[in-house]
Order: structure tokens, then C-alpha cells, then sequence
């Protein structure tokens, strides 16, 4: 991954003394800092600047997150046909990302285009305590990727210490850090109780170089996976978006096969697979933003959910086939499809969807074994 | 904006005398179409005067009023009123014609070539444009909308003259990527076919995608796409009105855009059709197949032709047909 050196920090003063504060200032002592009252006052100039998307993200917002931090996953919150829901959970640590994959729904889903890590993560911890605690018996399975990478910024800011050694003290929750990066230094040597699970997003190598600029590379990231293993993490995997091209299969083949040969299956929580799937305002967006990309000259259709994605036979045979190569190598390592409908679950499992609750459930009780 | 002189006396100036080629302040494209305005002074001459200011040689330039002159020579009318400014600057007595066009409708592209004239010419800096002139021309002072005015005013003469016919300005940008000849082609076909916006960015959607792919594989442009896809031979179809001629480019640029969605498309029309189903009974399957339901749905009069379509329905439920559509979701 290309480390993150932004070209200025802006801390809002009501989190000047946070540890995460200190950490960012402390690793780039020679970054330009301005005190703000209020970081919404950058979000309406920007608005009015409007800097491009690669320039806002250059500046590091330092920030008190306002609203909640916990919430649904909104993938099972869909327009048209409502898709297969896991029962994952959200917290939004940040928000935005400096790698720049060119599939990436943020560039056009986020209204503020800088950087901004909520640096007042006690609110976050104490939100979380007092849901896990009014719950006991419910297994909550919490990500902190949905709208920056989990831990791409983890160098500066160290916020998966506090998080980790959060969840280990919770037999009901587990905490799934989900990344393109190799930034697991930080993970080293935590008490982490086996609560949490570190997971890359993962693709083969040409799909990599071509559309996911600035990430690590895929053998770095399963180095980094190796690490994690070898400290007694389990670790899941993503094959989302899979992506349809000329030799996709052996490449993806070879890809489950580099898994599982590199990582003992015990090892392994989870594979999820999903498969690119765009806006229209995405889709221009990329086209002018990466024009060399070749993902969105796919066979794309639009969908109930109101996004593009592959017409469905092409889809269903790429989750059949990643299933097929996961079962050979793995039988018992849980496979499962992101934001697709019912119908396309019947099609590839050759049964109908699990319940909701219980396909969430065992996914913690199995991340957590 | 204020001038730095009083306003100068009235005149009536020889049109000879006019460096009309001076087009430093113009405002307005000079291809702009100005049939009223060349109408009202065929009859009535040039009733406002005209801005000017002194030109090498003895000439004038025109500050405000190209298309007075414009219609005034192509009339034949030999003078003109005219205020002649001598000491204001250029900046200034542009300032003062943008506050002029202003009180009128004003269309998006003299609007961007403002802008360019300003920026460029003028060298006011982009904060400038957005507090002061943005407003001063009706659009909302942001960035956005600067960045977007400023790459239209600088989109070549055919491609404004396509937007300014009905061409959407951001398929313009895209379209301006492309070779001159893809370009002809796709702007020749709007010509055609005047297709409104919505079809336009279809069209444009379709052959901007295929004509990456073919580069992408490295086997040529659009035109390869347009005969291979069958578009060509569709637009040449001279016995086949236009609105259906259009429909079956789409339809050729579809097939090879999305050549397994085509593919099941027909399949389902062919299995539908050996359903026979009467008119009466409509079966529908959702959008691009994207949905596990088919919906069927009938009308009729009475109750005998109730009782005989739940037979055809009956009927159609053990036709293997009907099978293998459920299998297309
Ligand atoms: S790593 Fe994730 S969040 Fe970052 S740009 Fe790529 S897709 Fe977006």
C-alpha cells in the first residue's frame, strides 16, 4: 500500500487531547495543522471549492463524530427486491479512503470529499458497551470498513488498539477489520481473545494492478494475513467485487488456491463473495476518472437495487464456481454472498436462503471457534 | 462596473468605418441563429446603437451590438448610431456588454464563453468568476458550475453547435474524446434521427462502451462496431421509417453490448411465443430477467371468457415452455 502522507491536518479543538489525536500529530510532526472549531465549516467551502476528489483527500480531518456510530450494514437495506441480509453491523470510525480503487462507491456515495477519522473513539467503545450489554445473548458481528478501509490509516492513528482490546472483553461480539492495506502491525501482540477477525478484500492480481491503485499488493496482503494467523487471528477473505473478464476463472482459482495452501483452513472465518456493481453516477464517474479501466465495460445491467450489476447468469456462475473452489480446498469454511437477492442465493447454494438471523449467528459462532 | 468616462455623444458612423472581423468582446457565437433580430431590422433598420471603440487605421471595434452590424451590412444599410467610447479599457466595456445581455435570455454557451474570454483573455482569476461574474450571469457561484462553463466554452465550433441544437453537454465532453470521424458518425445520427435526451445518451452510452472495448482488444473504433454490430446496414434501411430505423440501431448496438442478456431475450420470445397465448393474458418477466417472478395478468368481459382464459391458464401451466421460462429468472 502507498502510505498516507497527507499534505495538511485539521483538528477540530473538541478532540485536541484525544489519544488518536496525539497519535496522527505525534507521526507527522511536520504536517501544517489548523484548529477548527467545527470541521462542518470545511464540508460547506468545500461544497463551494468543490476540490477534486484526489486534492480533498490530501487533507486529514481530525473530528468529533456527531451522530451514532453504530448501525445496521445498509446492504440488506435495498430498493426493488430486498437482498439476503447477514445481520452484519457498522461503526464508522472514519470516512473516505486514500487508496483509490477504481470501483469504489465512496468517490461518488460520500457528500464531504476529505479524509475524516472520528478521533472521540470513547463515545464510540461506550456506544458499543451499552448495546452488547442490553443484549447478552445476541452475537453481534461489528465491521468498521463500510465507509473507509478498516485499517489503512491504522500507522497514524493506532485506533484498532483501543478496538480490539475492546472486543476481546465481549463473549457476544466480534469485531471484523476489513482491508486492502498490510497495515497489521499494530494487531501484533494484542490480547485480542479471539474476538476479532481481520479480513481482506481480495481479488487476483491483474484486477489488483489494474483498478486497485495504491492498495497492497495481494502478496502483501496475505503476507499480512500470514502475520495475523500466526498471532492466533482468524482471518476471513472477500472476493468482492469479482470481477468477469477474459481468464477470470483460472485466475480466481488460482487465487482460493493461493488461500488455502498459504493459511490453514481452521484459520480462515469466512468468505464472502459479491460482484461489482455500480451506480450510474459511478459508472461515469470511473469513465472519467479512470478511463483505462475496463470494469465497466462489462456486461452490465441495471437492477431493482438501482445499481449495475452483471446480468445474473454471469453472476451466479462466478459465485458457483469461487463456491466449488472454496468447498474442494475447504468444505467447512462458511461461504456467503453480499448484497444479492434471495433468487440468486437459491441459485448458487441450490437451496433457498438461510434465516437471516441464524445465517448472521453462525457466522459469529464460527468466526469466534 | 462602472466606465471611466461620461457616456459619449450619439453618432452616426459608416458602417465601412467598423472592423466587424474584431470579434475581441463578442459574447455571442457568431453562427448563433438571429432571424428575429435580422427580421426587426430589416424593417426598421438599427434602432440601438451600437458600442464602439477606436480601432488602428481610423477603423472601429465593436464593444456591444456584432449582431446589429451583422444584420445592418447584410441589409445593405450603410450607417449606423453608435456610442463610441474612447477611454474606456477593454475589461470594462466587456463587463458593461455582459450587464447589457443579461437583461435578455441568455443561453448557456455565451454564458461559457464568457467565462473563457474573462479567464483567458482577460486573465480574472477563478475566485472572481465565481463571486462576481457567476452571479452576474444567473448561475449559482460554485465551482462545479465554473469548471463546467469553462470546459464548454471550450468545446470546438461543431460540438457547440451540436449542443446548442439539442446535444446533452456532458455527452459533448465525452464526445469530444473521440476521433473526428466517430464524432461525424455519432453527431450525423442525431442529425437523422433527433432523438430526445434520454435516447440520445442511450445511443451515446452504447457506442462510447463498445468503442472502448474495441480499443481496448486494440481492433479499431467505432467503425468496426457500427458495421459488425449491424447499426450501419439498419441506418441505411431507406424502406423503413426513421423512428423504427433508430430503434433498430439501438437494438444492434444492444446485441453486441449485451450479447447474453440478447441472447436470453430471445430465447424467452421464442418460448412465449409457442405459448400461444391469447391477447387477453400479458406475462411478464421482470426487468433484464433480474427477479424471481413472472407476473401474468388478464382482462375480459364476462364470465365466459373468464372461465375459458383460466382454461387457456390451465393449459399454459403444463407446457414445458413455461417451465423454461421460470428458468430464464
Ligand atoms: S480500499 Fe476500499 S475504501 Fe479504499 S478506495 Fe478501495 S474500495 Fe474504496
Amino acid at each position: 500500500m502507498v502510505a498516507y502522507t497527507p499534505d495538511k491536518i485539521y483538528v477540530e479543538r473538541g478532540v485536541a487531547d484525544s489519544w488518536i489525536t496525539r497519535n496522527v500529530l505525534r507521526r507527522l510532526p511536520a504536517t501544517p495543522v489548523e484548529w477548527l472549531e467545527d470541521s462542518r465549516t470545511l464540508l460547506s467551502a468545500s461544497r463551494r471549492a468543490g476540490p477534486s476528489l484526489a486534492a480533498a483527500k490530501r487533507s486529514l480531518v481530525l473530528a468529533r463524530h456527531k451522530g451514532r456510530f453504530f448501525k445496521d450494514c445498509p446492504a440488506g437495506r435495498s430498493r426493488g427486491e430486498r437482498n439476503v441480509c447477514c445481520n452484519y453491523f457498522v461503526v464508522n470510525y472514519a470516512s473516505n479512503c486514500h487508496m483509490e480503487c477504481s470501483y469504489c462507491y465512496l468517490q461518488t456515495h460520500l457528500n464531504f470529499p476529505h479524509l475524516v477519522v472520528y478521533a472521540n473513539y470513547p463515545d464510540l467503545l461506550q456506544e458499543l458497551e451499552a448495546r452488547f450489554e442490553s443484549h447478552p445473548s445476541t452475537p453481534f458481528r461489528v465491521g468498521t470498513g463500510e465507509l473507509a478501509d478498516s485499517l489503512a490509516l491504522d500507522s497514524l492513528t493506532r485506533y484498532s488498539v483501543p478496538l480490539v482490546e475492546f472486543f476481546s472483553r465481549y463473549g457476544n461480539a466480534i469485531l471484523e477489520f476489513k482491508t486492502k492495506s498490510d497495515c497489521v502491525e499494530n494487531l501484533m501482540g494484542l490480547d485480542h481473545g479471539g474476538r476479532t477477525v481481520v479480513s481482506w478484500s481480495i481479488n487476483p492480481r491483474a484486477v489488483q494492478e489494474s483498478d486497485e491503485h495504491r492498495t497492497a499488493s495481494i502478496e502483501r496482503r496475505l503476507r499480512a494475513a500470514e502475520r495475523c494467523v500466526a498471532e492466533g487471528y482468524r482471518v476471513g477473505f472477500h472476493l468482492d467485487p469479482m470481477i468477469h473478464y477474459p481468464g477470470w476463472q483460472g485466475d480466481y482459482e488460482d487465487l482460493v488456491d493461493e488461500i488455502f495452501r498459504r493459511l490453514p483452513s481452521r484459520s480462515v472465518a469466512w468468505i464472502s463473495l459479491g460482484s461489482l456493481r455500480l451506480s450510474a453516477g459511478l459508472k461515469a464517474f470511473m469513465r472519467s476518472r479512470f478511463p483505462r479501466s475496463g470494469l465497466p465495460l462489462g456486461e452490465l445491467v441495471p437492477v431493482p437495487d438501482g445499481k449495475l450489476r452483471y446480468f445474473w447468469p454471469i453472476r451466479v456462475r462466478m459465485y458457483r464456481s469461487a463456491v466449488e473452489w472454496v468447498r474442494a480446498r475447504s468444505p467447512r469454511t462458511p461461504v456467503y454472498l453480499c448484497m444479492e437477492r434471495p433468487g440468486v442465493w437459491s441459485k448458487v447454494f441450490a437451496q433457498a436462503p438461510p434465516d437471516e438471523k441464524r445465517l448472521g449467528r453462525s457466522l459469529a459462532v464460527t468466526a469466534a471457534r | 462596473m462602472s466606465l471611466p468616462e461620461p457616456l459619449p455623444a450619439l453618432e452616426i458612423v459608416e458602417l465601412a468605418r467598423i472592423d466587424g472581423s474584431d470579434e475581441t468582446l463578442a459574447i455571442t457565437p457568431r453562427w448563433f441563429p438571429m432571424d428575429r433580430l435580422a427580421a426587426s431590422i430589416r424593417c426598421m433598420g438599427v434602432v440601438t446603437p451600437l458600442h464602439l471603440q477606436p480601432a488602428p487605421a481610423g477603423k472601429l471595434r465593436i464593444a456591444m451590438g456584432f449582431r446589429r452590424y451583422r444584420a445592418a451590412r447584410e441589409y445593405g444599410f450603410r450607417k449606423v448610431p453608435a456610442l463610441v467610447w474612447t477611454r474606456a479599457s477593454d475589461l470594462q466595456l466587456f463587463d458593461c456588454a455582459l450587464a447589457e445581455k443579461v437583461t435578455g435570455p441568455l443561453h448557456d454557451l455565451e454564458r461559457a464563453r464568457a467565462l473563457v474570454k474573462l479567464r483567458a483573455q482577460f486573465g480574472v482569476e477563478e475566485e472572481s468568476l465565481i463571486d462576481r461574474y457567476l452571479p452576474l450571469l444567473n448561475a449559482p457561484p460554485s465551482r462545479h458550475r465554473l469548471r463546467v462553463l469553462l470546459r464548454l466554452g471550450r468545446l470546438d465550433e461543431a460540438l457547440q453547435r451540436a449542443v446548442h441544437r439539442s446535444l446533452d453537454p456532458e455527452t459533448a465532453f465525452r464526445l469530444a474524446a473521440w476521433r473526428v470521424a466517430e464524432r461525424e458518425l455519432f453527431l450525423g445520427l442525431l442529425k437523422r434521427y433527433e432523438p430526445g435526451r434520454n435516447r440520445q445518451r442511450e445511443l451515446f452510452g452504447l457506442l462510447d462502451d463498445l468503442r472502448s472495448s474495441e480499443r481496448r482488444r486494440g481492433s479499431g473504433g467505432l467503425d468496426r462496431v457500427w458495421q459488425a454490430s449491424g447499426a450501419s446496414e439498419a441506418d441505411e434501411d431507406a424502406g423503413t421509417v426513421r423512428p423504427l430505423r433508430f430503434r433498430r440501431i439501438l437494438d444492434c448496438l444492444h446485441r453486441l453490448r449485451r450479447p447474453r442478456l440478447s441472447r436470453h431475450q430471445d430465447r424467452y420470445r421464442r418460448l412465449k411465443g409457442g405459448l400461444k397465448i391469447p391477447p387477453q393474458i400479458r406475462l411478464q418477466v421482470p426487468p433484464y430477467f433480474e427477479g424471481d417472478q413472472l407476473s401474468v395478468s388478464f382482462s375480459c368481459r364476462n364470465q365466459a371468457e373468464f372461465r375459458h382464459l383460466v382454461g387457456r391458464l390451465e393449459e399454459m401451466g403444463g407446457r414445458a415452455e413455461l417451465g423454461r421460462i421460470f428458468e430464464l429468472l
